[in-house]
Order: C-alpha cells, then sequence, then structure tokens
C-alpha cells in the first residue's frame, strides 16, 4: 500500500470508457465538421439520392447542414480529389461524370439530408459533453445541486437545445435526474447508489459476458492478456490509462456482442461508480490494485481456454470486491472539503 | 538510525504532555509531537503521510487511513508483547460472549489480509498497534440534574430529554457525536434504527432533520469540537451536560466541580486508540518508530492515561506503575481506598469513591455502540454540516 507513485486507479472494475469517451484525461477526439458532412455526402451519392449530373452548391449545403461554409468547402474539395465531383460550369459541383443536369433547389437538398441537418447542433452537445460531465461528476459525492440551465448556457456558449441533448445524456448514464420541477439535479452519490449499481452490474455483465464472448477470437483473449500482464510486471510504471484500457477491455470491450440492447445500456448505466475512482486517484494518488489486475488475468486465462461459465463466476465475484473498494473510498471522500463547482451547479445540500 | 527526530501525529486525548515527556526519557533518540483535533489529524493522516512518522489516532478511522494508503501493515512479530494484547482487538471483547457493540469495532480492521484488504483473521501484519481505550457515556453535575429524571436509571436519552433544555452540549466529530445522538434518539424514541452503527439515507435525514428542529427550538446549549472547548462550555454555566471526554471531566474535577460520568442503562459508547505506521516511513526511523511502538506496549505510558480514566490494551503490564489504590479504583472498580490524582497530580477522586459502571471487565463488557465510520459516512458528514451550520 505504499503511496508513492500518483498513478493508476486501485479500483478494480470502473469503466472509464463506457461513460467518459476519453483515455487518460485527455478531451476527447471530436470528429471533424468536414468529415461528418463528407460521409453524409459520400452516402447520398453512392446509395442516389443525389444521383449522377446534379450540382450541389456550397452555400445552400451551408444551409441545410447549418453550418458554416468552410467545412463544406473542404468536404467539396476532398470529394473532388477523389472524383467523385467535378466542377460545375458555373458555381458549385457536379456529381459523377453525366452531363450537368442542374442544381438542385434548397428545398429538395433539405428533403435528402433530413436526418443529417443536425450536423451542427450535435457538434455542439458533443463539444461541451465531457466537460460538463468532469463538473457534474466532481461535485456528486459532495451534496446535492441543481443544475441552472441559463448559467450553464451562458458558461459554454451554447444554446439551450444542445445543452439540454448534452444533461440527457447524462441522465441517460445515470449522473443526473429530473426532479418532480423539471430542474436537473446531480447528487448526492450515496453508499447505496454504488451498492445497487455494483449489483446490477454483479447481475448482467456475467450474463452479458456469456452471450458475448463466443464472438471473440482465442488471440483477442491473448492480447488483452498480455496487456494485464504488462501491469502487474512493473505496477509503479502502470499508468492510469492502461489500467482504464484493462478495465474497458473486460467491462466494455469484450460485453458489446451480446445482442441486447437494454442490458448494455443498463450495465453501461450502472458504471458511474468509476467517478468515485477518480477523485480518489486526483487526491490520493495510488498504485493500481494489484488484487484486482490479477481478477482480469485469470478471467481471460479461462475466456481463452473456453471456460466462459468459470469466467463469468469470477467476474462475479471480482465486482464483489470491486464494490467493497468503491464503498471504501467513498468514506474517505468524507474527509474532503466540498470542492469548488463550476458556476452553473447550485448548492442545495 | 537516523539523528532526524521520530515524527508522531495524534490527539489531545493520547499525546498529553506528561506522555511526551515519558517517552522523550525513556527512548533515547528526539521525538517531534503534532498534537491537533481528531477530524484535523484524520485529514492530514490521510492527505499528508509525508509529514509524520507514526499516527496516534483511533481504530474507527483505519479504514480509510488503509484505502488512502497512507499507512503500512506493522509486523506482530516486531512488537515484544504482541501476545500478551487483550481480546478487543483481537476477538472483539475482554471476555468471551460480550456483547460486541455495534459500529466500527476495532476487530474488523487489526489483520492485514491475504487479499491486502483489513480484516479480523489473525495475521503477522497488523493495520495498528492498540494503545489506550475506553466506554464513554455523558457527563453532568449530578447536584444539579433535573428532579424529574431518575438518577437511578441513566440514559442517553437524557441528551435529548426537554428536561435539560439549552444545556446539552453536542460534539462536532462526525464520528462521534453522531453516536451520542444515535444512542439518544434510540433511547427517547425520537428516531429508529435497523442498525445503530450503519444508518441509511432515511434514517440519517431523519435524524439530522429532528436534531436540526431541535437545535432551532434551543435544545443544544453549545458545541465543541476539542477538549478546551468541552471543558469551557461545561464551566460557562452551571448544571449543563454533555458527551464529554475523560481529559475534561478530569480537567473540570480537578478544578474541584462535581462531575459525574453516567453509565446509561443501554450501555457505553467505546473507542479505542491506536498506533499506525506512516506508509512514507523512512527505513532509517523504522527502528525508532518500532520502539516507540513497543514502549506504548510496555506499561508506563498506560498508567499516565490510567490517571485520566483510560485503560491500556495490556493492563498487566501498567498495573506495576499505577499504586494499590489506583489501580483498585479505576481498572478494578472498587472503592477509592484515598484520594486518588489526575496526571498532574491534582486531586479529583475523594477517598471512597467508586468509578461509575464498575471495573475494565465491567465497562468494557457494556458496550452499546463503538464511534464508527459508517458506508454512508460520507453523506452523513455532508448532512451533518447542515447540522452544524443550521
Amino acid at each position: 500500500m505504499k503511496r508513492e507513485d500518483v498513478g493508476a486507479t486501485g479500483d478494480s472494475a470502473t469503466v472509464g470508457s463506457l461513460v467518459v469517451p476519453e483515455k487518460g484525461g485527455q478531451p476527447k477526439k471530436q470528429l471533424p465538421l468536414y468529415l461528418t458532412i463528407l460521409s453524409h455526402l459520400r452516402t447520398h451519392i453512392a446509395n442516389g439520392n443525389l444521383p449522377d449530373g446534379v450540382v450541389i452548391k456550397e452555400g445552400s449545403l451551408a444551409t441545410v447542414f447549418g453550418v458554416s461554409r468552410a467545412p463544406v468547402r473542404r468536404a467539396l474539395h476532398l470529394l473532388e480529389k477523389e472524383r467523385v465531383l467535378r466542377p460545375a460550369e458555373g458555381q458549385g459541383f457536379v456529381v459523377g461524370l453525366s452531363a450537368e443536369t442542374g442544381a438542385l433547389a434548397a428545398a429538395e437538398l433539405r428533403r435528402i439530408f433530413d436526418d443529417e441537418t443536425d450536423v451542427a447542433r450535435t457538434a455542439t452537445w458533443e463539444s461541451i459533453y465531457d466537460n460538463l460531465l468532469l463538473d457534474v461528476a466532481n461535485c456528486l459525492p459532495f451534496g446535492t445541486y441543481r443544475i441552472s440551465e441559463t448559467k450553464a448556457c451562458d458558461h459554454f456558449s451554447v444554446g439551450r437545445t444542445a445543452l439540454r441533448e448534452s444533461l440527457g445524456k447524462l441522465q441517460d448514464k445515470g449522473f443526473l435526474e429530473k426532479s418532480n420541477r423539471s430542474h436537473w439535479i446531480a447528487g448526492p452519490l450515496t453508499a447505496r447508489d454504488i451498492h445497487e449499481a455494483f449489483e446490477v452490474r454483479r447481475l448482467l455483465e456475467p450474463a452479458a459476458l456469456r452471450e458475448s464472448a463466443r464472438h471473440f477470437s482465442k488471440a483477442t483473449f491473448r492480447d488483452m492478456r498480455s496487456k494485464v500482464t504488462d501491469a502487474i510486471k512493473d505496477l509503479s510504471r502502470t499508468t492510469p490509462s492502461e489500467v482504464e484500457q484493462i478495465e474497458d477491455d473486460l467491462h466494455s470491450v469484450l460485453m458489446a456482442k451480446c445482442g441486447n440492447r437494454r442490458m448494455l445500456e443498463a450495465i453501461e448505466r450502472s458504471q458511474f461508480p468509476f467517478i468515485v475512482s477518480q477523485i480518489f486517484r486526483r487526491n490520493f494518488g495510488l498504485k493500481p490494485d494489484q488484487a484486482a489486475l490479477e481478477d482480469h488475468a485469470q478471467i481471460l486465462d479461462q475466456l481463452h481456454k473456453g471456460q466462459t461459465d468459470v469466467a463469468c463466476t469470477m467476474l462475479a465475484a471480482h465486482l464483489a470486491s470491486a464494490e467493497k473498494t468503491t464503498l471504501a473510498k467513498l468514506r474517505v471522500l468524507s474527509i474532503l472539503p466540498k470542492p469548488e463547482t463550476a458556476p452553473y451547479l447550485i448548492s442545495i445540500h | 538510525m537516523t539523528d532526524m527526530p521520530l515524527r508522531v501525529l495524534g490527539t489531545s486525548v493520547t499525546l498529553l504532555d506528561e506522555v511526551q515527556e515519558l517517552a522523550r526519557e525513556d527512548l533515547g533518540f528526539p521525538i517531534e509531537f503534532e498534537v491537533q483535533s481528531g477530524v484535523e489529524v484524520l485529514q492530514k493522516g490521510i492527505l499528508r503521510p509525508d509529514t509524520y512518522d507514526v499516527y496516534d489516532q483511533w481504530y474507527h478511522g483505519i479504514d480509510l487511513l488503509w484505502t488512502a494508503g497512507a499507512i503500512r501493515s506493522i509486523q506482530a512479530d516486531r512488537l515484544a508483547f504482541w501476545d500478551e494484547v487483550g481480546g478487543l482487538t483481537k476477538t472483539g471483547s475482554l471476555v468471551q460472549g460480550a456483547n460486541l457493540g455495534a459500529g466500527s469495532r476495532p476487530m474488523d480492521v487489526q489483520y492485514v489480509q491475504e487479499s491486502g484488504a483489513l480484516g479480523s483473521a489473525q495475521s503477522g501484519q497488523l493495520s495498528a498497534v492498540p494503545t489506550a481505550h475506553n466506554a464513554d457515556s455523558f457527563s453532568y453535575d449530578p447536584g444539579l440534574a433535573p428532579k424529574s429524571l431518575d438518577a437511578g436509571s441513566e440514559s442517553w436519552g437524557w441528551l435529548l430529554s426537554g428536561a435539560w433544555r439549552g444545556k446539552v452540549g453536542m460534539n462536532t466529530d462526525p464520528s462521534i457525536g453522531i453516536a451520542d445522538m444515535i444512542l439518544a434518539a434510540q433511547a427517547t424514541r425520537l428516531a429508529e434504527f435497523e442498525d445503530i452503527g450503519n444508518l441509511t439515507i432515511e434514517e440519517i435525514d431523519d435524524l439530522v432533520e429532528k436534531l436540526i428542529q431541535l437545535k432551532k427550538d434551543g435544545h443544544f446549549g453549545g458545541f465543541w469540537s476539542n477538549v478546551a472547548e468541552s471543558v469551557e462550555f461545561m464551566s460557562q454555566r452551571k448544571g449543563r451536560i454533555g458527551g464529554i471526554w475523560s481529559p475534561s471531566a478530569t480537567t473540570l474535577r480537578a478544578r474541584g466541580a462535581s462531575v459525574r460520568i453516567a453509565a446509561p442503562t443501554e450501555g457505553f459508547r467505546a473507542w479505542h486508540s491506536c498506533l499506525c505506521l506512516s506508509s512514507n516511513l523512512s527505513a532509517d526511523k523504522e527502528d525508532a518508530a518500532y520502539q516507540y511502538l513497543n514502549w506504548w506496549l510496555s506499561g508506563r505510558p498506560g498508567a499516565v492515561l490510567a490517571r485520566q480514566g483510560y485503560y491500556s490494551s495490556i493492563p498487566e503490564r501498567t498495573r506495576p506503575h499505577l499504586s494499590e489504590a489506583e489501580w483498585d479504583y479505576w481498572y478494578a472498580g472498587k472503592e477509592a481506598a484515598e484520594d486518588i490524582c489526575d496526571p498532574k497530580g491534582r486531586t479529583i477522586i475523594k477517598k471512597g469513591a467508586h468509578r461509575e459502571g464498575g471495573s475494565h471487565l465491567d465497562r468494557m463488557s457494556n458496550i452499546i455502540m463503538w464511534n464508527t465510520l459508517m458506508d454512508e459516512q460520507n453523506y452523513l458528514v455532508r448532512r451533518w454540516n447542515e447540522l452544524l451550520t443550521a
């Protein structure tokens, strides 16, 4: 238990990546707008919605997608390089090699891109999601907070729609609730919340793994196992993101092919206790928990041998000890004073 | 060994001036004592293990220190008298069959288990070395107690009885003050609890809200967080009552006040002190640290603490350092054969008096609850702070 290395999480079964789509504390890499637009154009050219000969223009596409001209221009030029488009006689680009048949009206474009007109909005909610999650997660163990939509919009410089979309995602993942007065409420994170979440995980994760594991090759298990071997070999040098990757392999990647979407959603919604470990790690450091990593190693060994049932039993036991560790960490957080919070988080209790 | 002093962090509960002097006298190396309030020691203990070598506090905080990696294991085979240490931390009680009490029992965190967690299965690796312990309750001036209460059957419920309105003092420590209030609320049926050692969220909410109401109604006369404040509280006005600690009662008695430490019919609230080694303890200080741990089990410091009402984990090693009258009064529960003095030599017990609650064995076998850190401690602390600021 020597505390010298401010490093990886000691918690064994918390999954960062399912909830926070980032590794090692780096901001999430969001798909650039021009690539999203490029992908939409490609799809509709391939499926014939934008037939050969039709002329598409930068300005009307920008209007339809609700974005500036720059990302549209970039996407069009890339398609030109791929020879999917060619410059039109006048303004715009012609699809394919056939003779020009004329430009599409804005209304027609809007009909074609009906599902994709929220490109900008999607980008906005995604762009604030990580910071919103960080702000909310940091305050959860320390009391009850109400989120002021007005202040949050100011804080992030976004509109209400994008903000609500982002808050909705946090609600889906178990970080927020709506009060009966329709206020967004965060916290308090209690021992009971953690116990209940782990109970769900103990029941569902082995079931998901049992279904999903058969879709993976032995090579996958071997690769995952070698990451664990490396981590255990030199615990003091193992980084938080390496541990998160190991957690992610077992608790997310290997479950993902179970085929039951509702089950996966329920699991994902129950993985929020990982924030206790994150706050704990930030305040106390600690080397990774060797016993927990050894659990991972044994589970992967059993999967490799085709002993899925044994692996599933071990997973349930592994989650039981992770619950104890997480509860112990939550008790430790009781000595920390209330942290500074973002201006849009109003402390109620 | 090094010339650098051994740094000891602890509270005034055990690190009395007399104990510090004795340690410097008995041990041939420099020691630096840092004495803080209970909450401060716990916070520093967890957050800054680089600032101390030996941590001196309570078993109910060990779980936190261990989880945070602030302390490291202690080898039982480097403790000369480990085998003589009594049952409280090893099996849970001094004699088989005694009530173990609710809450954070020292035995549950005494040994390092194979998994690296703490538990009660005996092993050669310890989380802590047990030192002083006691069975606590509340104190009052029996001459000024409300006539409506039956002096023959003291109850924790007195702390919430309307008869003491405006005169009740509360300890602000969220592991100790809350325990007093839980016991009081249970005795008066103000609130009900399934397990007094591990409250649910609803039970915490219910209790805290009722206490906030009582506070607003003027039930509490004051709040205190250390010995000096509690002495001040009890002396400010006559006829006050509160879960003050033994050193406070000792100080008041030394000043001539009439103080009775209650022996509640429901049982005592127990606590156990201990010593831990910092996870940052350097190799060149290790020998000094173990000498210090061994010194605490040797009996000398135990005798100093006995004079303020505390028991040591190896009573028989303390006995030779006490007079027969002292031993009989403090440990055996017998009538004081002569006036009994505190660690500073001031008379605090008059000849002929009996210790409330009886002998060491009687008192430590009558535990209703230990000072406790609950599963919902984090939630409790946040709500507890609301009560303190209400």
